[in-house]
């Protein structure tokens, strides 16, 4: 029989690497979606959820369990979700120019005058749109809209207070509005 | 909430309103708004643009992680985990190798400077003559090195 959260990380702190492996069974669906809704592309949100697991394991002697494994691990989750962003700026530069026209091979799509877009197109749309927002309010947006958070565990999530995720989730949408008046979405 | 308009929709009203589009509102607060909204077109509309758009972001389709994507971090975990495992297993035999080349250091000093015929020699191990005796022996055995026997016995004939 499985234990809490908190017994499988301190018998993984200790060595046990099952115990570890059963914490990935419980959280990776849900890590997966954060990583995925944050990154907007599959094999980065592998990634993120890859390289946030390792450094969960890294980090568990130092893990004293006053909030939940699914809030630490989510903060985890966050950090490495910021790094790829800044990595991706470029790339989503890139593919800005592409959107506006100097390069016609990526990058939203512009809804054309003559055609129509499919759902599933603006879905893919959306969530390149949610990846060009700045790294502090996608992370409302996507915490607050795509994962269901309430204001108090943004809040434990991002170590910031709850007045502070009320005004970074009001300019988020603000910015996320414009965007997609921009792209026409 | 204070009275509003387009021109000061700002500030506490709409956070006010983001927080009642959020479910963060309430008992008294809660309807507090309710009754403003009944009153205020431009709050009302507010609302409205904060609804249409958390509606458009239901459209974002997030496909659930796959039994492969799972495999796969499963294995980098064990990869990395065992990577840990060997690696403290290299710091060990590290530790020890220098614990004990540290006492073998210690043994050969202690053994030098305890040795006949230095000047500070506290007698430790026996006399000159004692040591002398074996270092005689010793040089009669020709595959030991010249140093190893003047170091225990002095100047020998």
């Amino acid at each position: 029989m499985l234990g809490s959260d908190l017994e499988l990380a301190r018998a993984a702190a200790r060595g046990d690497a099952q115990s570890f492996h059963a914490l990935i069974d419980r959280h990776s669906a849900e890590m997966f979606r954060l990583a995925l809704s944050l990154s907007g592309r599959r094999a980065d949100a592998e990634d993120i959820c890859q390289e946030a697991f390792i450094g969960a394991y890294r980090g568990l002697p130092r893990f004293d369990g006053r909030s939940s494994f699914k809030t630490w691990l989510t903060r985890i989750v966050l950090r490495q979700s910021a790094k790829v962003w800044k990595k991706s700026v470029w790339r989503n530069t890139a593919s800005l120019d592409a959107a506006t026209g100097l390069d016609g091979a990526s990058g939203p799509r512009v809804k054309e005058a003559h055609g129509s877009v499919s759902k599933t197109d603006i879905a893919m749309d959306l969530t390149d749109v949610i990846a060009r927002l700045g790294p502090d309010h996608q992370q409302v947006i996507v915490l607050r809209e795509l994962n269901g958070l309430s204001y108090d565990e943004i809040a434990e999530a991002l170590d910031i207070p709850v007045g502070t995720v009320e005004s970074r989730l009001y300019r988020a949408r603000a910015e996320l509005r414009k965007l997609l008046k921009d792209y026409e979405l | 909430m204070s009275e509003c308009s387009q021109d000061n929709l700002h500030g506490d009203n709409l956070r006010l309103l983001h927080r009642y589009h959020d479910g963060e509102l309430d008992g008294q607060d809660r309807r507090q708004v309710e009754q403003h909204l009944a009153e205020c077109a431009d709050c009302r509309q507010q609302l409205n643009d904060l609804r249409a758009l958390s509606g458009r972001l239901v459209e974002v389709r997030l496909d659930p992680i796959t039994a492969d994507e799972q495999d796969r971090l499963h294995q980098a975990i064990s990869a990395a985990t065992s990577g840990f495992t060997d690696h403290a297993i290299i710091r060990m035999a590290v530790s020890m190798a220098a614990i004990a080349a540290s006492l073998l250091i210690v043994t050969s000093v202690w053994l030098v400077t305890s040795m006949p015929g230095r000047s500070d020699s506290s007698g430790v191990g026996g006399s000159p003559q004692d040591w002398q005796q074996v270092a005689m022996t010793l040089h009669s055995d020709s595959r030991l090195p010249d140093w190893m026997v003047h170091s225990l016995g002095g100047d020998l004939p």
